[in-house]
């Protein structure tokens, strides 16, 4: 792999050579944006590294140059902590990704052997290739599920933040595992993280992990979710849920790349790439102050958004048959099919749950059934029961299918019924009364708890209590 | 280095100090690279040549020296933020304190409260870097008033392609820690320091809001 250095300062400069030679690779270097352009021209390199501020122009110049020289040329921008929203354009242009300065030796070799590693296609690093309609567990052949793609498939190679948005139930995670599988951190962890089910007592511990004894509880150390995603790629659903107290805690990571265990001493590096997700308005978010906007620019670098199923109507019955083939593979009853007037009375329907809904009705239809056929009148009769797919016997019956809600001995029965009742009013969708049914209470202790823990934010409190 | 492309979220100030942090991490980063490289081969099989190794410890320690001459900037931007400005100090003593002569045909006299005893040294300093190496004399100073602003104007004979990175701490350029110093200085007050080039010859333009009757005037932040 050859790779080429483009920085003003000479120790710097000279280091870097060193450093990426020692490591096996093939280096040569440059000053200036101009003797870049020359060192492009002759020696077009797999990568290119380049500090963002240069005597006769700008990073960026560098990047937009070694991007026309080779497309695939991947450009690592060298950069300082006071100028991250700098090496976010330097990616919008086309960077890869940036490394801090002070430089972390580490960091750059762990970024260098990934792209080495790239060079050398293995089968892993690609599981799938594009199918027409489908791409990794996403399904779609619509113009906008095409777009979809096309942007997954283009960004997949880069180390640059995603921001996913979209309303609920469009499968903003199943774009995120997607966008995962086809990176370059394919083989590393990939890791999801719901920001508002977390609770405010255990926040830090779950991200950055504690130390044993550093509170009561705590009897032995623990990883967080930072860590756990090392290598891999990081998920952070509904990312404007997370508390502003976190929010400044996680960017103070996004910039430094380094966090400590709750309790701990020691500082340690990690090495991840970040998805977020959102359903509600970012800029509205930003606005009104509940999401900070240098963390939004910071996650926003790639924007992604994930079209409501309603808009898509075309693709509801490759859907449909994808998600009856899911719960065959597993039930083995014998289906074969949804009938064709079973088919259209789905794509007849609006689906306000968009695509987790539409999976659920499937379910719930497959129970009803007999095989080796879904009728229309059995799709007909799911689809006529208000609120069908987020409904408590829907919810029975894809018990599987909910979010598992991490609890730990020592934690207090109360912070684990507040994480139970969170997770399961994100997973109706703020539906207050099938939380309820679901968890086998009363309407009125939902409201109680809500109010007893503060609850007040909007994806869990916009829901209408079904039938309301 | 990138100081141009940087956000201004609290004005010159913290501009000023992005700007160090900037300059401090070039060297530290030479360092850890060295250091680094040093590591892997020393625990590489072959080991390391003592003599290779003993080069790169003495860059590492040219490193260091480069990072504490940056740290001691610190003690600078310290004695400026220190100072208390004077409420209403001429600008035509802090240049007479500075030993830099104004132009005799200059508009009255402005009155700015502003650090004195830094601002001259910054003046000077200035004036010292205007003029150029082989100078004789530091270069004289012109007060004027422009959009709003009370300007001085110092016109050397220097000779300098990048002036406008000459505030910004330049490696490479180590006398230019004094107008990285004269633009903290200035900023603490309210006030620019801007480098620019005309007709090859360097040129320095420092400039304060104009206080009017009865307003607070610029207030120092350093």
């Amino acid at each position: 792999m050859k790779v080429l250095v483009v920085e003003d300062e000479p120790r710097v400069r000279a280091s870097l050579v060193e450093l990426v030679e020692e490591l096996g690779y093939v280096a040569f270097a440059a000053g200036s944006v101009a003797d870049a352009r020359d060192s492009l021209s002759r020696e077009t390199p797999n990568v290119c590294i380049t500090d963002l501020g240069l005597p006769d122009g700008s990073g960026l110049d560098v990047v937009r140059a070694a991007k026309a020289a080779r497309a695939d040329c991947a450009v690592l921008v060298l950069t300082g902590k006071g100028s991250i929203l700098a090496a976010v354009e330097a990616m919008r242009a086309g960077a890869h990704d940036f490394l801090l300065k002070p430089l972390k030796p580490a960091f750059l070799a762990s970024s260098l052997a990934r792209l080495a590693e790239s060079w050398t296609p293995h089968p892993a690093a690609h599981p799938e290739p594009a199918t027409p309609g489908r791409l990794g567990e996403m399904v779609g052949r619509s113009a906008a599920m095409r777009e979809v793609f096309r942007l997954i498939a283009r960004v997949a190679g880069s180390e640059a933040p995603v921001m996913i948005t979209g309303e609920s139930g469009t499968g903003k995670e199943v774009a995120a595992r997607t966008l995962h599988a086809l990176s370059r951190r394919a083989r590393g962890p990939f890791v999801a993280v719901n920001c508002g089910a977390i609770s405010p007592h255990l926040v830090e511990s779950e991200l950055f992990g504690h130390e044993k004894g550093s509170f009561t509880g705590a009897e032995r150390r623990r990883a967080g979710t930072f860590e756990m995603a090392h290598g891999g790629t990081l998920f952070l659903d509904e990312v404007t849920e997370m508390p502003p107290d976190l929010q400044v805690k996680f960017l103070r990571v996004l910039d430094t790349r380094a966090f400590r265990r709750v309790g701990g001493n020691e500082e340690l590096d990690v090495d991840v790439r970040l998805v977020a997700s959102s359903n509600r308005d970012l800029a509205e978010a930003v606005k009104n102050g509940s999401f900070r906007s240098d963390l939004f620019y910071r996650l926003n670098v790639f924007p992604l958004w994930m079209p409501p199923l309603r808009l898509r109507k075309e693709d509801i019955p490759s859907l449909a048959s994808h998600f009856l083939s899911q719960v065959e593979e597993k039930e083995r009853r014998g289906f074969t099919a949804l009938e064709n007037a079973a088919l259209a009375a789905l794509a007849r329907y609006d689906w306000p749950g968009n695509v987790r809904e539409l999976k659920n009705a499937v379910h719930r239809a497959y129970v009803l059934s007999d095989p080796p056929t879904v009728p229309p009148e059995v799709v007909e009769a799911v689809l006529n029961t208000p609120h069908a797919a987020e409904s408590a016997p829907a919810a029975d019956a894809n018990a599987e299918a909910w979010p598992e809600v991490p609890v730990r001995v020592g934690e207090k029965l109360e912070a684990v019924e507040r994480k139970l009742l969170i997770a399961t009013l994100q997973a109706v969708n703020g539906d207050r009364r099938a939380a309820a049914e679901i968890l086998g209470i009363s309407l009125k202790t939902v409201y109680n708890r809500l109010k007893q823990y503060g609850v007040d934010h909007p994806a869990l409190t916009k829901g209408r209590a079904r039938g309301s | 280095m990138d100081a141009a492309s940087l956000p201004d979220p609290a004005g010159e100030p913290a501009r000023i100090l992005h700007v160090l942090r900037h300059a401090l991490a070039d060297p530290l980063s030479a360092a850890a690279l060295k250091l680094d490289l040093v590591e892997r081969r020393l625990l590489s099989p072959s080991g390391a040549d003592p003599s290779w190794a003993a080069e790169r410890v003495r860059a590492v320690q040219a490193d260091l020296a480069a990072t504490t001459r940056l740290l001691d900037l610190l003690l600078r931007l310290a004695a400026i933020a220190g100072e208390r400005p004077e409420e209403k100090a001429s600008l035509r003593d802090v240049c007479l304190r500075a030993a830099v002569p104004l132009d005799s045909a200059a508009t009255a006299p402005s009155r700015l409260p502003l650090r004195a005893t830094a601002l001259a040294e910054a003046i000077r300093s200035v004036a010292v870097f205007v003029a150029g190496p082989g100078a004789t004399a530091a270069a004289s100073g012109r007060e004027g008033l422009e959009s709003g602003r009370v300007t001085l104007t110092l016109e050397g004979s220097r000779e300098r392609a990048d002036a406008a990175r000459l505030l910004d701490l330049p490696h490479g350029s180590e006398d230019a820690a004094a107008l990285f110093v004269a633009r903290a200085a200035v900023a603490a007050d309210g006030g620019r320091l801007e480098l620019t080039e005309r007709e090859g010859r360097l040129s320095a333009l420092f400039s304060w809001p104009l206080r009017a009757e009865g307003d607070a005037g610029p207030r120092g932040d350093a």
